[in-house]
């Protein structure tokens, strides 16, 4: 065959041609062309792209979703204005066709007087004149371009945000009651009634707010802002017996402790995330794991002032030990919400998901599969897979299951091996 | 203080949605499937502005921004003639097209002090000569022209299937492959001269 033509080489690369090649592989000519193009391709593909950090991939993820909702309280607007251009029974049905777009869109907006309205995590009490627009859960976002309104926020669960955003300051909050005031934008105060709130400027180092403090934006422009501190949090010491607890703790206020048994007590619920509770269906050995081996907290000297994570960390164990694993799944998630990057935020991961599935919450899943990939080779690997496996089995995902019991199989932890064995086992059944 | 209401649960419905479920989600205007394709294309985005947009990180986060905005605005007019991802490099594409004029007058600013700073002798050793040769290679997909540029990310860097990428460009397949050899043509010489 005769050469094959330059497009027709580039062609073949890309697609696969057996004639070409053929000739190819015979003509010095069109493999010295052919080698050069691989090379070149070879050559461009190890050319790193930089890629944003998390924060900035955040930070934009935010502004997308605020953008989006803003674009829709434009559009809002601007169908007013035509709106005040038609007769009134044309007006009547564009509102009810406005009306079902917007909530088609999930997107609220409010060009409130005075008013309460409830959202998917909470309550937006706007006063006189206050405007924003919401998007809706999980990530839900009050843009909020004018007055005042008053938040109250539900705690909030895996892969749940719930954030206020003007112009110049995004507020963070998780499970809180806090007021906004906003001019033309600009968050001009925020009191904080009780919980945590996280007040990031754009234009100034992000401050945290806990109950009855507040921050306020003295002047509304950026150069001139200068954000009000809170007052520290009372440092309290940390007292042995509050440092977080290992699970044995927590089993033994449910039941006595538990000798290793490769039987499930039954099969409808999964084990070991709530290895100890009496009607786990987990064998019990797969509480074992977490019990027996569970390495011992990061410890905090008793002298330092206590963080904010440090402190929810606390609380979290504290609402364990009480057996209120809503409240420990909250406190937990603060933690890594207030230091993503933290000594604690790995163990606080962990701890989060085993309270979601000992308060039998379907988010339990999500939140081990959130600490399995944001940390591979956590030193809860093998526990997390197991009691992964175990909540898989009951949600009848079997294969995947299967997968995080093989997994756990090869753990060091004689326990978790046999959780997971015994996982096994009842798959095979 | 208002009376709390009840959460309303979203046990992670969106990460276990196919691409084309969420796109239509995000057509109705749904801002969780936006989010939600966001988390997972981002990356790929994010790659792809950065070949794009080689100077400048502000231009590449605009156009990553603008980006997921116009799939938000376009994503009821995806036909699922493509991969959803292929069609999210189109719109990327697009909107590239629209905004990033600036960032090519910016960078023929920038290449004079770029050539300066190129003639400082260096110690040559052989991870010199490499980093040499890729920023070589970097310099000359950016100086593409915009068409072939993208051409060559989308098919030769990104892998995707060529009648796809054809499809979401909305050019016939000979004019794809005339632009792929074009684009790889310039890109070897540029090599061959840095490597002479």
């Amino acid at each position: 065959m005769t050469c094959p033509s330059e497009i027709e080489l580039a062609r073949a690369i890309t697609i696969e041609d057996a004639t070409i090649r053929a000739h190819v592989a015979s003509c010095p000519a069109c493999t010295t062309s052919w080698a050069a193009s691989i090379r070149t391709i070879d050559l461009a593909r190890t050319v790193s792209v930089s890629m944003p950090d998390r924060d900035r991939r955040e930070e934009m993820r935010t502004a997308i979703l605020a953008a989006s909702a803003g674009e829709d309280d434009d559009d809002a607007r601007d169908d007013d204005a035509r709106e005040s251009r038609e007769r009134i029974a044309r007006r009547r049905r564009w509102y009810l066709a406005s009306a079902a777009i917007a909530i088609a869109a999930g997107i609220l907006l409010v060009v409130a007087t005075r008013g309460t309205a409830t959202h998917a995590h909470g309550t937006i009490v706007a006063h006189e004149g206050a405007r924003y627009t919401t998007t809706h859960s999980p990530d839900e976002i009050v843009t909020l371009h004018d007055g005042t309104i008053d938040v109250s926020v539900a705690p909030l669960h895996a892969g749940e945000r719930f954030r206020v955003v003007t112009a110049d300051t995004e507020i963070e909050v998780r499970g809180t009651a806090f007021r906004v005031v906003a001019e033309l934008g600009h968050v001009t105060s925020v009191v904080v009634e009780h919980g945590l709130v996280e007040v990031r400027p754009h234009d100034s180092a992000m401050v945290t707010l806990a109950a009855g403090q507040s921050w306020t934006a003295q002047v509304h422009t950026a150069s001139s802002r200068t954000p009000v501190e809170p007052a520290p949090v009372e440092p309290a010491p940390i007292e042995p017996e509050i440092a977080p607890a290992p699970i044995e703790q927590i089993a033994t206020n449910q039941q006595a402790p538990t000798r290793v048994s490769k039987a499930p007590m039954n099969t409808t619920s999964p084990g070991p995330a709530i290895a100890s509770a009496p009607t786990s269906p987990v064998p019990r050995a797969s509480a074992a794991p977490a019990i027996a081996t569970s390495p011992p907290a990061p410890s905090i000297a008793p002298t330092a002032p206590r963080a904010l994570d440090a402190l929810a960390y606390d609380e979290g164990w504290s609402a364990m030990r009480g057996g209120d694993f809503e409240h420990a799944a909250s406190a937990f998630a603060r933690v890594s919400i207030l230091e993503p990057d933290g000594a604690l935020s790995e163990d606080a991961s962990y701890w989060y998901a085993v309270a979601l599935a000992r308060a039998k919450r379907g988010e339990a899943i999500s939140a081990f599969h959130d600490l399995l990939s944001r940390y591979p080779h956590s030193t809860h690997s093998g526990e997390a897979n197991a009691m992964l496996g175990w909540l898989l089995v009951e949600a009848k995902r079997t294969a995947e299951a299967e997968r995080r019991f093989r997994a756990a199989i090869d753990d060091p932890k004689p326990s978790v091996r046999e959780s997971a064995r015994s996982g096994l086992a009842t798959l095979r059944r | 203080m208002a009376k709390l209401v009840p959460l309303r649960r979203v046990s992670g419905e969106t990460s276990e949605l196919s691409d084309e479920a969420l796109l239509a989600a995000c057509g109705t205007g749904d801002a969780n499937a936006l989010g939600a394709l966001f988390d997972r294309f981002h990356e790929a985005v994010y790659r792809f502005a950065g070949r794009l947009a080689t100077t400048d990180e502000a231009a590449r986060d605009d156009l990553v921004q603008a980006t997921f905005l116009e799939i938000r605005r376009a994503a009821s007019s995806y036909r699922g003639t493509s991969s959803v991802r292929t069609w999210i490099f189109g719109v990327t594409a697009n909107v590239a097209r629209h905004t990033l004029r600036s960032e090519r007058r910016r960078r023929a600013r920038q290449a004079k002090f770029v050539e300066q700073l190129h003639a400082v002798p260096m110690q040559v050793d052989e991870s010199v000569e490499q980093r040499k040769l890729l920023a070589r290679v970097e310099e000359a997909i950016a100086d593409l022209p915009r068409d072939l540029q993208v051409t060559f990310i989308l098919c030769d860097l990104e892998r995707l299937p060529a009648t796809e990428v054809a499809r979401v460009l909305d050019i016939p397949e000979g004019t794809l492959w005339r632009r792929l050899h074009t684009a790889r043509k310039s890109l070897r010489e540029a090599i061959e001269r840095t490597t002479r």
